[in-house]
């Protein structure tokens, strides 16, 4: 038995170190002079230009949970002064504001962290509230 | 905050599923050029293009500031709040 648990210790710390290594993309294949990156949905993602010209190690690329996973928000909508909901002046919690074309918006942290990208635009100006 | 258009081209931004050294990698719907912050010349980050259609081009940055709700809204008085 002793020796059985000397053989067992090595073995399960080689399958741990194995299935703990989360710094290697789920697949990376290399093809014609492409790299490509497969996520978990199965979707390729071609990141040739990434690696050779920007220097990107395709191993540190995580994750792959596919895009669906997050969803961005895409309609955002606004509370305005004067909205019965309109917070008080007193919640302290955290923002993300911008003032674009005179027009002040902002954001909540907890949002953005749940969603990641907000597409939003006031008049002709198109940007992403990213966290 | 960075605009989301390149040339005429108005892109939807959206998270890819992947990160690079815990960083969000957002992709665009339209040509799914993949999107990551890269330090430029004046080494600030900004979002740019590193796989696709639009790898190489760069969005630009558009003001933004983090702080705490009760300090944004004494210096913004009309400031919209997002309530999705």
């Amino acid at each position: 038995m002793k020796k059985f648990i000397w053989l067992l210790i090595p073995a399960l710390s080689l399958c741990l170190g194995a299935c703990t290594k989360t710094d290697e993309p789920e697949v990376l294949i290399r093809r014609d002079n492409k790299v490509f990156i497969e996520d978990l949905t199965g979707k390729l993602w071609d990141i040739t230009y990434a690696v050779l010209e920007l220097g990107m190690d395709p191993e540190r690329f995580n994750f792959g949970l596919g895009p669906d996973a997050i969803l961005p928000i895409t309609d955002p909508r606004f509370l305005a002064p004067g909205d019965d909901e309109y917070p008080d002046v007193s919640n302290d919690w955290l923002v993300l504001g911008t003032t674009i074309a005179e027009e002040s918006r902002a954001y909540r942290i907890s949002d953005l962290s749940r969603h990641e990208v907000v597409d939003d635009h006031i008049n002709t100006v198109y940007f992403a509230a990213t966290y | 905050m960075n605009s989301r258009q390149v040339d005429d081209e108005i892109l939807t931004l959206a998270p890819s599923g992947w990160t690079y050294d815990r960083t969000f990698v957002l992709y665009d719907h339209q040509t799914e050029s993949m999107w990551y912050p890269v330090q430029n010349e004046q080494s600030q980050h900004q979002f740019s293009g590193i796989s696709g259609q639009y790898a190489g081009r760069k969005l630009d940055p558009l003001p933004g500031e983090i702080m705490p709700w009760n300090e944004w809204v004494i210096l913004h008085p009309e400031t919209k709040l997002m309530d999705n």
